[in-house]
């Protein structure tokens, strides 16, 4: 089985020590900041600290990795002519696309779920118990006065993986479709990382606050509406809905490209 | 698939080009159940592109191509059941050792293959020999073993075609004569049809039924081996052939009308 193979390759690949050693780097430097910044919050609690820590890593690092991993999947066999392998198997594309896509976005899924709890269990352990309090204004999350009890808090956690899981497959097709036409690894994984980038800055810019709606990195932080204490879930479902479709679209046109393309 | 009465490969008129230069030009070429055909030439005369064409990876500009009477880029996944290539340089995943890659490797089937066995990737290496090696990481392997690695890959589980691209690259004379026996006992004991490229006719001229010989992407030869030959000059099949590529360097711009020749016949 394909899956079988590329779960190998993914286990002996050092992709997974890196990622796991950049969260865990991306965690210690957010949890010292607190305790020892000029204007500590550790006072705010322990599930604050896992709240605030897992917020950047989610929002800024995890969808970067997404979009640098999508694009090394077909990118990177395709550099080393081990696509050439999988393509004379009777295999077809389509399988071969759709399980590259199932398996790094499990290994993304995988990397998110292991940043929430780990930020959840270091949170608890050096900030303590007790309850979540969210100031308003604190990451542009919420706009009042936030409490959720503290089985609240750590179930709004476990709601957060399948949460962020779904935004991440965004980036992950992003990387998935320039890799479909970009066939070196390091190129096709920058300028990922660079339509992102770019992305995120239209999303915050005033000019194209009309655009904003339908981009994906507009919504890459819509699972902090978790945290509110009447979660809204229409607007949740709604949010959602853009990052899938933007995932789906992005998946298709890559898969297009890749069908269609020659293998020189 | 690869129904008795299909020809496993024929080729008319195929033409390809990369932006303006001409890679292949009017090719013509059947490979016939248990035969083994030989495509030599030159670096960059055309034979790797018309094995990619072949395996469905590149699209003919023209003519056509029909692996078991099926085009190959349009259905390339479902052909595969039967048809097996190795092509050169050999990519293998470095992290996996060799047992893996073939256990991996064969497993990705259809229903309608037979199930490789473990004692069937134990022979297949030890064909290559690679018995002694089949635990390592193809990381430490050298050129030569990766390449004993790609041929043992390519003959599991046995194809009605095996389409080769340098199989004789880096490999030392024990292991060429391992892959000549190979290739022998594929074709005795399946009726698999070969088609294998080489830069250097001496290596394949004692292998092969029939030969191809390609330069600049046109035909230059194709028939049995000794037809090469001229009977009133005792030169050998080499001398032969190098005379004919010099013949075609000095009027480098023959097109495919002069350069094919009916079967056995010249340029």
């Amino acid at each position: 089985m394909i899956t079988r193979l590329e779960l190998a390759l993914l286990w002996r690949s050092r992709r997974p020590h890196l990622v796991a050693a950049s969260l865990a780097v991306l965690l210690a430097a957010m949890l010292l900041g607190f305790f020892t910044g000029g204007e500590s919050r550790a006072g705010l609690g322990g599930l604050f600290l896992a709240f605030a820590s897992s917020h950047f890593g989610l929002v800024l690092v995890l969808p970067v990795f997404a979009a640098v991993e999508g694009s090394a999947q077909i990118a990177g066999e395709a550099s080393s002519g081990t696509l050439l392998l999988l393509l004379t198997r009777p295999l077809g594309r389509r399988r071969l696309f759709l399980t590259k896509l199932a398996v790094a976005a499990g290994f993304v899924s995988l990397a998110a779920g292991a940043l929430l709890a780990a930020a959840v269990v270091l949170g608890l352990a050096l900030g303590g118990g007790g309850d979540l309090d969210l100031p308003p204004g604190v990451l542009a999350i919420v706009e009042s006065p936030q409490h959720l009890g503290r089985g609240a808090a750590v179930a709004r956690f476990v709601l957060t993986w399948p949460a962020t899981s779904l935004a991440l497959l965004a980036p992950l097709s992003l990387g998935f479709l320039v890799a479909a036409w970009i066939r070196r690894p390091l190129p096709a994984a920058a300028t990922a990382v660079a339509i992102y980038v770019v992305g995120f800055a239209l999303a915050e810019a005033r000019p194209f606050a009309d655009l904003r709606p339908w981009l994906f990195t507009s919504h890459m932080a819509y699972w902090g509406a978790l945290f509110r204490a009447d979660i809204p879930w229409r607007e949740l479902a709604l949010e959602a809905a853009v990052l899938l479709a933007n995932a789906v679209l992005f998946a298709a046109l890559a898969f297009r490209r890749f069908r269609l393309r020659e293998e020189r | 698939m690869g129904a008795a009465n299909t020809v496993p490969v024929e080729i008319h008129g195929l033409e390809r080009r990369f932006g303006r230069r001409t890679a292949l030009a009017g090719v013509d070429l059947e490979v016939f159940r248990g035969e083994i055909v030989g495509v030599v030439g030159p670096n960059g005369s055309g034979k790797t592109t018309l094995l990619r064409v072949v395996a469905g990876l590149l699209r003919p500009d023209a003519g056509e191509v029909r692996v078991f009477g099926r085009a190959p880029f349009a259905a390339p996944g479902s052909l595969m059941e039967v048809v097996r290539f190795a092509f050169a340089p050999p990519a293998l995943y470095p992290a996996l050792t060799a047992m893996e890659h073939l256990r991996h490797l064969t497993a990705i089937r259809t229903s309608a293959m037979p199930r490789v066995t473990g004692a069937e990737c134990q022979r297949a290496l030890e064909a290559m020999g690679l018995a002694d090696r089949a635990h390592e990481r193809v990381a430490a392997f050298s050129l030569g073993m990766r390449q004993r690695l790609a041929l043992a890959l390519a003959i599991l589980p046995p194809p009605e075609l095996l389409v080769l691209d340098e199989p004789t690259h880096a490999l030392d004379p024990f292991a060429v004569l391992a892959l000549r026996d190979v290739l022998a006992k594929l074709r005795a004991d399946h009726g698999t049809a070969i088609l294998l490229s080489s830069r250097v006719l001496a290596q394949v001229e004692t292998l092969v039924d029939r030969l191809l010989v390609l330069h600049a992407g046109c035909r230059l030869f194709w028939g049995r081996p000794g037809a090469l030959l001229d009977p009133e000059s005792p030169r050998s099949l080499e001398e032969a052939l190098f005379d004919r590529l010099r013949a075609a360097g000095a009027a480098p711009t023959a097109g495919p009308d002069r350069a094919a020749g009916p079967e056995g016949g010249t340029a």
